[in-house]
């Protein structure tokens, strides 16, 4: 098993290693949004913050994960100051994560950069999802086609980089 | 036990094509769905705004949509209608262009605007 795994030896420990985390996510996700993309789908963005998601789950507890994924999204809905946008956000921030956390447990920690395919095809499911309960429409499920043909490229960028940052023994 | 992890990656990395491929083509029928009666919905949230025959237009118009969400300007021409602005912070809605043939609709997510063409004449209308 190449994954490095970690335990932590304090609550002041965890606080700070979740709250370093979430720095991490929140600069990625800001960043990320000032990337103009080549090609405009409505919903459509790399998704990198999701390495940070993938590596706690990984190297830490799911919930630890949780935590750090749910504080992102809040105050990257804080900055980003849409609320629409946070609902978006939110479904398919919690449904990429209940199925990248399933996998990873199944798989025993192998196949990392597959967790990064599914957590990005499910983001976009849950984005719809909620899109279906504003509009109470399904024609908003055409965006899941075109949506999912470019999950499987994001996603395979941000779980090989998560993978690859998995295998490092980095000192607690 | 290092063999079946290959052979879990392998496999891994075929649905992962298949995947790709399947939503390549559900894409490219989303975008080239043919309609012949185009008509065009636009919908605030759930509610129905105007329903327009785009066959039946001669000489294109727009339509201001303000709402409290905020507003955007609907170009309707023959047999295709788009949002050309909008106030809304990331104008997707207006990158998306015109649409007309094709089954993906317009949306501007902030104002919850969303625009679909689709064929009225039609028992073809696929809606899951």
């Amino acid at each position: 098993m190449s994954m490095c795994r970690y335990e932590f030896r304090s609550k002041t420990q965890r606080l700070c290693v979740l709250a370093l985390m979430t720095a991490f996510a929140l600069i990625i996700f800001t960043v990320e949004a000032q990337i103009p993309l080549p090609v405009h789908v409505q919903g459509l963005k790399i998704g990198l913050a999701n390495v940070i998601t993938l590596y706690m789950l990984c190297a830490f507890s799911p919930l630890d994960a949780f935590a750090v994924l749910a504080m992102r999204i809040i105050l990257g809905g804080i900055f980003a100051g849409q609320a629409v946008s946070f609902i978006y956000s939110l479904c398919g921030g919690v449904l990429a994560f209940a199925v990248m956390a399933v996998f990873l447990k199944l798989s025993k920690g192998r196949n990392i950069w597959f967790a990064g395919v599914l957590g990005a095809i499910f983001h976009n499911i849950g984005q719809i999802s909620a899109a279906v309960v504003i509009y109470r429409t399904f024609y908003v499920v055409y965006y899941l086609g075109v949506l999912t043909f470019f999950a499987v490229i994001t996603g395979l960028l941000t779980g090989i980089t998560a993978q690859l940052l998995a295998g490092r023994k980095f000192r607690l | 036990m290092e063999r079946k992890h290959i052979k879990s990656t392998v496999i891994l990395a075929f649905v992962t094509l298949l995947i790709f491929v399947v939503s390549g083509a559900a894409a490219w029928y989303s975008y080239h769905k043919n309609n012949a009666d185009k008509t065009a919905y636009i919908y605030h949230g759930d509610e129905l705004l105007y329903t327009i025959d785009l066959n039946a237009v001669t000489e294109p118009y727009t339509i201001e949509i303000n709402t409290e969400d905020g507003s955007n300007t609907v170009e309707v021409h023959s047999g295709a209608i788009g949002v050309t602005d909008a106030d809304c912070p990331d104008r997707i809605c207006v990158d998306t262009g015109f649409i007309g043939d094709g089954a993906m609709p317009v949306i501007c997510v902030p104002h919850r605007l969303m625009i679909v063409v689709r064929d009225r004449g039609g028992d073809v209308d696929v809606q899951i």
